[in-house]
């Protein structure tokens, strides 16, 4: 059965405390790979840290609408 | 064919204590709400680059039946989910939309003696929420799109909000049904 449940509050603080961490680490983790792909001179690097920063934006897409969507204050 | 254990009009009848609904008034897609606003950078952490989603919470729908018009009052929250860097966030709009609705509106048209008389109720239905906005620019633009007195850095946001209003009036009546019974055997299971 998949009913609607009610989450308690302190419930959707945790996880939204929870998620914020997750979202910083995945922020920090964007400046790091934009840097890294600054960097790098060779292009299928380059394509490999596209592809990682990409895939990081998604993440952080995904992590930001679940948390203001799912844990609103 | 099999014999009726009841035959019309004798026994079977059915006593009901129910609203019957005299008049309704139904008007599509009203502008309920038509906004500019502002949304503060230091609010959402930025430019406001997509509107992704729009939800609507009804907090209160009522209305005051006065001597010769119904005044309806619909609050509501709108709820925009937005894309700021990349990330989303959440920006709430609450208003208030009011409006009079004449007797000679209402289907069937009502008259003075027929609302005092036959009206005690009332009940608003409102369905089919629908959305308009636009990203009208920065609001520290030099054109400054929100028509802002003071200058604040943010986004300048258009919104239009519509919904099917259908406002229902009644009265508590006697209502009494007449039937029979269906024969054994034709009873849908």
């Amino acid at each position: 059965m998949t009913g609607k449940i009610r989450i308690n509050r302190q419930e959707k603080n945790t996880m939204r405390n929870h998620l914020e961490e997750i979202l910083a680490i995945h922020r920090s983790l964007d400046q790091k790979i934009d840097s890294y792909r600054k960097e790098s001179t060779h292009s299928e690097y380059s394509r490999f840290w596209n592809e990682l920063k990409q895939q990081n934006s998604e993440n952080i897409k995904n992590i930001s609408r679940f948390m203001v969507l799912k844990c609103n204050r | 064919m099999a014999e009726l254990k009841c035959e019309f009009p004798e026994g079977c009848m059915l006593d009901l204590w129910a609203k019957v609904i005299k008049a309704k008034y139904v008007e599509r897609q009203v502008k309920v709400l038509d906004t500019m606003f502002c949304v503060p950078d230091e609010q959402v952490g930025g430019k406001i680059s997509t509107v992704d989603d729009i939800k609507v919470k009804v907090i209160q729908a009522y209305e005051e039946l006065g001597m010769n018009k119904v005044r309806i009052f619909i609050e509501f929250e709108v709820i925009l989910l937005v894309i700021v860097n990349n990330e989303y966030q959440l920006i709430t709009v609450t208003d208030k939309y009011d409006q009079a609705i004449e007797l000679d509106e209402f289907d069937p048209p009502l008259t003075v003696e027929e609302f005092r008389e036959e009206i005690e109720d009332s009940e608003i239905v409102l369905r089919n929420w629908t959305f308009d906005f636009d990203i009208k620019g920065n609001c520290e633009d030099h054109h400054n799109p929100c028509h802002l007195t003071s200058p604040v850095r943010g986004t300048c946001i258009g919104l239009r909000v519509f919904v099917d209003i259908i406002d229902k009036l009644g009265k508590m009546h006697d209502v009494i049904v007449y039937g029979e019974l269906e024969p054994e055997g034709f009873q849908v299971k």
